[in-house]
């Protein structure tokens, strides 16, 4: 039998596909009482520093500060320290009306990344744990009390709370609403692998003393609350994910925004990968061995596929297959009914995801709707991201 | 500090499945690629039963005078014979299903569909240019020669009809045809009955055609 490359190419897309499939799914079977988070409490009450960088967000800001003075943590042991990063509006106004409730409010000059901002307010901080929130953000009353139990043994260092999206309205947030959902299932399942690479920039909770001993964000960086979670990794120290305490975070709402946040998170994942690209190694675990590798290998399948397809445009273009529809039995191919399973288990999969948050009332329609939508948005951005990367502009904000 | 682990038990247990469901994929695959054969078979056999109606329907008339229906009739045999080919290059190339019965089978109606063509041809006259084409599995000139004569039809489409035959295939339909031509060399053109060996391009097989 004669196998042109085309179709080699065709085949490893595709095992590799429905092998990542799979290993999400025998996760989840494998760990599937422990999904919840579990309903220990815990008496613990350490003093606690959020940190609110901030620039231009005089829309948000209030709404974040808010949120934590009506927290039912003890007040006593909550600091909030707001970093005005330079704002041009009345960002740092607004901030300061919270002096009188014991907010702590800086401000600094615009010296470019977030993670200088978030650094400035670590260093202010006091508390035996530190969060840092962003401005656009904000928490539930419950989110901090919720979140404390995660913290199960010393080597814990970080713990990532449930982020939603707030109040979608139109197509693009009500998608990313799905999204963000299920991307708290894949984390929790990822976190029985100890294998969580990120400590999401909304909201995460540190140990103080971590950035002491493993260094703080990384101020050249434009995805630091990933590189820092790869430190976290290479550390040998763990983060924890609930898929229960809830913060909510703003989403861009037009396609223009959301492509420019994407091209910034697959750039900036792609380059914090080849920097610490020596945690792909058996030494760091199922961390070293599967999802580091991960990233680097969706980016391969994604031009493996485009290479492809212009190879059959340009070697077998004599052959249109809809002249062959109506025999199907000559156009079906393996990699056809591997396709079909992979969009079935897809499907069910997500759908039985779903159940887990059945407070957020997500319309399944929607959840298919992402399905279809989101294996062709990702390409988008990876294309775009690659791109930019070779072209060698400017990553922004 | 963690303990760093494997879940050597997790890799294993989604790569048997997924190695069970590209079994099953091959397994339907293989499965398809029977039924799709049968299915040309069945096809093969049908339209050489018509094209054996119309012969009896040309030899009992043969007669000018029916030429419409003719040439109706024959257009008729002819499509379906010329995507009955192409089912089977694309079987063949795309699929990697090389089977030799089928394609045994296949030369012999396109022969049997020559025969007939040349046969109203010389009854009706038709402007239409017949091309022979004789390659071989291994002859690394065919594939161009194929290009080249897949722009040719394209360019005079309607207008010309190519007859392709393997000439490795050891079918006395094939062999009776090469013996005819006297082939020997691969590739070989006979167009509108004059020989042509070795590999033309679109312009030296238009410069044959409009000389002759």
């Amino acid at each position: 039998m004669y196998i042109f490359p085309g179709k080699i190419i065709d085949y490893i897309v595709s095992f590799t596909a429905l092998y990542i499939m799979m290993l999400f799914i025998v996760i989840y079977i494998f760990n599937m009482n422990q999904i919840s988070d579990k309903k220990t409490k815990t008496k613990w009450r350490p003093k606690i520093s959020v940190v609110i960088p901030a620039y231009n967000e005089e829309k948000n800001i209030a709404k974040c500060i808010q949120s934590l003075l009506d927290s039912n943590y003890p007040k006593n042991k909550l600091e909030i320290i707001v970093v005005d990063d330079g704002s041009k509006d009345n960002t740092y106004a607004i901030a300061k009306k919270y002096k009188k409730y014991g907010v702590r409010v800086f401000r600094k000059k615009n010296e470019g990344t977030a993670a200088i901002t978030k650094n400035y307010g670590i260093k202010k901080a006091t508390g035996e744990l530190i969060a840092t929130l962003d401005a656009d953000s904000y928490i539930l009353k419950d989110t901090i009390i919720k979140l404390l139990p995660l913290f199960d043994s010393k080597k814990v260092v970080a713990v990532t709370p449930a982020i939603k999206v707030s109040e979608p309205e139109n197509f693009l947030e009500n998608l990313q609403k799905v999204e963000y959902v299920l991307t708290l299932f894949s984390r929790k399942l990822l976190n029985f692998l100890d294998a969580v690479f990120v400590t999401p920039g909304p909201f995460s909770l540190f140990r103080a003393d971590l950035f002491k001993k493993i260094g703080y964000f990384d101020e050249k960086n434009i995805l630091e609350d990933q590189e820092l979670a790869l430190r976290i990794q290479k550390h040998n120290l763990k983060i924890n994910s609930s898929m229960e305490a809830e913060v909510f975070t703003n989403v861009p709402e037009n396609f223009v925004s959301l492509v420019k946040q994407r091209i910034r998170w697959h750039r900036g994942g792609l380059i914090n990968t080849i920097n610490h690209i020596y945690i792909i190694n058996p030494k760091y675990g199922d961390f070293g061995l599967f999802i580091m590798p991960i990233s680097l290998i969706a980016v391969v399948a994604i031009f493996a596929i485009i290479l492809n397809v212009s190879y059959n445009i340009i070697f077998n273009s004599q052959f249109s297959e809809s002249l062959f529809l109506d025999n199907l039995a000559l156009v079906f191919q393996p990699v056809h009914f591997v396709g079909i399973v992979l969009f079935i288990l897809t499907l069910v999969f997500t759908i039985h995801q779903l159940n887990f948050f059945k407070k957020d009332n997500i319309n399944p329609v929607w959840a298919i709707i992402f399905i279809i939508c989101y294996a062709y948005l990702i390409t988008f951005y990876w294309i775009l991201a690659i791109g930019k990367q070779i072209k060698g502009d400017r990553i922004s904000w | 500090m963690v303990k760093r682990k494997l879940s050597v038990k997790i890799y294993l247990v989604a790569l048997i499945l997924t190695i069970i469901v590209f079994m099953i994929g091959v397994y339907v695959g293989g499965i398809a690629n029977i039924t799709a054969s049968e299915g040309l078979l069945e096809k093969m056999e049908d339209y050489y039963t018509k094209s054996n109606l119309f012969e009896i329907m040309l030899l009992s008339g043969e007669s000018p005078s029916f030429c419409p229906l003719y040439l109706e009739e024959l257009e008729n045999l002819e499509t379906k014979t010329i995507k009955l080919g192409e089912e089977l290059d694309y079987l063949e190339t795309v699929k990697g299903v090389y089977d030799e019965n089928l394609k045994k089978n296949y030369f012999l109606l396109e022969l049997k569909s020559y025969l007939l063509f040349e046969k109203v041809n010389s009854l009706c006259k038709t402007d239409k240019t017949i091309i022979l084409y004789f390659y071989s599995k291994d002859c690394p000139d065919c594939i161009l020669q194929g290009k080249e004569l897949d722009l040719i039809s394209e360019q005079m489409k309607g207008k010309i009809r190519i007859y392709s035959f393997d000439g490795s295939i050891s079918s006395s339909a094939v062999e009776s045809i090469k013996e005819r031509y006297n082939i020997t060399n691969y590739p070989s053109l006979v167009i509108n009955g004059n020989k042509e060996e070795g590999l033309k391009n679109k312009n030296e097989i238009n410069n044959i055609i409009n000389k002759g």
